[in-house]
């Protein structure tokens, strides 16, 4: 890993984020294109610890539905990290995709990006890998439908004692009951409270808790999934944030939110966007839900779905987990 | 008792000098280093210009003793982060040369190198490098920091990662102890709870101490684990002495700190709440449960052992803030 920026010839801005902008790049001698991410360096922090950890788990985690790192040119005023060139991320895609310009995806592609979401999720989780950072604009999507996590910048290892953590983690929109309530010792089902957010907002095509602060997020999931109490979860009332005059709610049905989701589908969310973080479903038991049966059963999918050119180029790269994996260029 | 219960108790114990010697041993052995002394006296170079030569001056380069002993004092820097740094001195001499030789500085650098490493890895929220810098009390300038924290990811190839078998590894000559002591302690407290005190072992609480922990607690960070920090103040109380050995974690628990509070400065909230629950304290107690408790301060292994333990710290305190403070 130490690549120099002359390899790579740097064409349009992708994007900005907080602390770092990537450009598409090509490589020069192969041709190829790459997404490259230029953090500038600040000589009073030093290496940001976000980068730090980036590039040190990306470097371990190598799956088909995890992006992935190629390189990192590291000088004295510039880190870049060259990681695979994707074509969109699913805020866009869903932008230009969703039918009637509502954002909103048709139920196969759902459930197509939600299996390979889990999976992502499921190959960081066994890795001892949070991501903390779900949402669709950390999803990258390429033009044969594949989806990849992207943006590993607020990951971090867990099971290790050594570790402290804050609970400014995950954009709010898609932060869990339990960490806005306070928490610091939560653990992989962070992620899969997210992955509930995400499978809700591609059935609707709208963020399904967008609140403005931290209280509002709080009351907006409250809303929606009725208030908490001692009764539904033991212990809620010990959270640093529990408030006892947190306003009344009780739970609504998500059908009435989401109607064009089906009753497996709904099965999923329900599961994945429990209060306590106990019972929330785990990325393998929602892999193994009745709604992907299709996809677990691979005699099946062939059968039904191989007229559809992009539903086969997703059951492909679901089939050949492993081979896809290992195509990476070699720089 | 598991890896994992021992290495939970050593987080959560104090920064003492055994562990910054330990790390000391380790950073020696990385890399043979030029002598300062042999440098000049060797390698006669030409006059610098005078600003670099009233810089080197006034800084000699500290011993890593000293050196490691202020980063400490001065960053309150976790038992984990600060042992972690083991793991990756361990990867980097294992991936120099046979023959690399550094300069005087070279093992400082490294060990700075490593912190760094370790506490923006395994924190959250920590210290930018200017303020790193800072620690080193002019020894290195913010430049300084940033190239040997970038030369460091470049040897490691970034290679930061860690897990609980490599520090279970690492740390062995420290959790060892602690696993014997759990034993131990656990064998007490059986035959204490199959004769007379029938399960009542966790009403014994020494209410003053507490309250006196409390009011130094406003730095104190959440336990880990509530359920395994109860177990341990009730090692506490079991010795009325103020030397248990581990049940305090603070993240105040720099060497200096050690000084004022004898170890026992930043607990607990266990502590408190039991004697919430317990309001009467000793009175709700019977005699003989104040028998025994006092059979166990006059002579039982373990409070003869905790006294030790804690006569020994005091005097390694001594000895070190005689050492670095020149009192």
């Amino acid at each position: 890993m130490s690549g120099t920026s002359s390899q790579f010839q740097q064409l349009e801005k992708l994007g900005e984020g907080t602390y770092a902008t990537v450009y598409k790049g090509k490589n020069r001698t192969l041709g190829t294109y790459v997404a490259l991410k230029e953090i500038n360096l600040d000589s009073e922090e030093g290496t940001p610890s976000t980068a730090i950890r980036e590039i040190s788990l990306m470097k371990e985690l190598k799956h088909e539905n995890i992006v992935t790192l190629y390189d990192v040119i590291h000088t004295e005023n510039k880190l870049t990290l060259v990681f695979e060139y994707m074509d969109n991320d699913l805020k866009r895609y869903m932008d230009i995709h969703g039918y009637n310009s509502s954002g909103a995806l048709d139920p196969r592609t759902v459930k197509s990006f939600m299996y390979q979401l889990l999976r992502g999720i499921l190959f960081c989780h066994d890795n001892r890998v949070l991501h903390r950072d779900l949402k669709p604009q950390n999803l990258l999507i390429s033009s044969k439908g594949i989806l990849k996590l992207g943006d590993f910048g607020l990951a971090r290892a867990f099971g290790i004692p050594v570790n402290t953590f804050s609970n400014e983690v995950v954009t709010l929109w898609y932060r869990a009951p339990d960490v806005l309530l306070g928490s610091r010792n939560y653990s992989t089902s962070i992620d899969m409270w997210s992955a509930g957010c995400i499978l809700a907002e591609m059935f609707t095509g709208k963020p399904l808790f967008s609140g403005s602060s931290n209280d509002d997020q709080l009351l907006k999931i409250f809303r929606i999934m009725g208030t908490p109490n001692e009764r539904t979860w033991p212990g809620v009332s010990s959270y640093p944030n529990f408030k006892s005059n947190f306003a009344l709610f009780i739970p609504q049905d998500l059908r009435v939110l989401i109607p064009n989701i089906d009753n497996q589908a709904l099965d999923l969310l329900q599961g994945l966007l429990q209060m306590r973080p106990d019972t929330r479903l785990s990325a393998r038991q929602a892999l193994n839900h009745p709604w992907f049966n299709e996809y677990n059963n691979p005699q099946k999918i062939y059968n039904q779905h191989s007229h559809n050119q992009q539903s086969a180029d997703m059951h492909n790269s679901i089939q050949n987990s492993n081979t896809m994996a290992q195509q990476g260029y070699n720089y | 008792m598991s890896d994992f219960e021992a290495m939970k108790i050593f987080l959560r114990s104090p920064v003492t000098q055994d562990m910054i010697h330990h790390l000391v041993t380790i950073t020696l052995q990385i890399l043979p280093c030029e002598n300062s002394k042999t440098i000049t006296e060797t390698l006669p170079s030409p006059p610098n210009s005078p600003n670099s030569k009233t810089i080197l001056k006034t800084k000699p380069l500290p011993s890593l003793m000293t050196f490691i002993t202020k980063l400490v004092r001065y960053t309150n820097v976790y038992t984990g982060t600060l042992m972690s740094t083991i793991i990756y001195m361990n990867r980097l001499k294992n991936k120099l040369p046979k023959d690399a030789k550094g300069l005087p500085c070279t093992r400082h650098r490294i060990f700075l190198a490593c912190l760094i490493i370790a506490s923006k890895n395994l924190n959250d929220s920590s210290p930018k490098n200017k303020h790193w810098a800072k620690y080193t009390d002019g020894l290195f300038k913010r430049e300084d920091v940033n190239l040997m924290e970038r030369q460091l990811l470049m040897l490691l190839d970034w290679e930061i990662q860690i897990n609980n078998d490599e520090l279970t590894h690492a740390w062995r000559r420290f959790l060892d102890p602690i696993k014997t002591d759990l034993k131990k302690e656990s064998r007490i407290r059986n035959n204490l709870s199959k004769g007379m005190l029938v399960g009542s072992t966790q009403t014994i609480v020494i209410p003053q101490e507490s309250l006196q922990n409390h009011s130094n607690n406003n730095t104190l960070q959440l336990p880990i684990s509530r359920s395994n920090n109860s177990i341990h103040s009730r090692t506490s109380s079991v010795s009325t002495t103020t030397s248990s050995i581990y049940s305090n974690h603070s993240r105040t628990s720099s060497v200096s700190s050690i000084a004022s509070s004898n170890y026992n400065n930043n607990n607990n909230n266990a502590n408190i709440d039991i004697m919430k629950s317990f309001p009467g304290g000793y009175e709700t107690n019977n005699d003989q449960l104040n028998q025994a408790l006092e059979s166990l301060n006059a002579n039982t292994p373990l409070s003869n052992y905790l006294k030790s333990v804690a006569m020994k710290e005091e005097q390694e305190l001594n000895d070190l803030i005689k050492e670095y403070c020149g009192y």
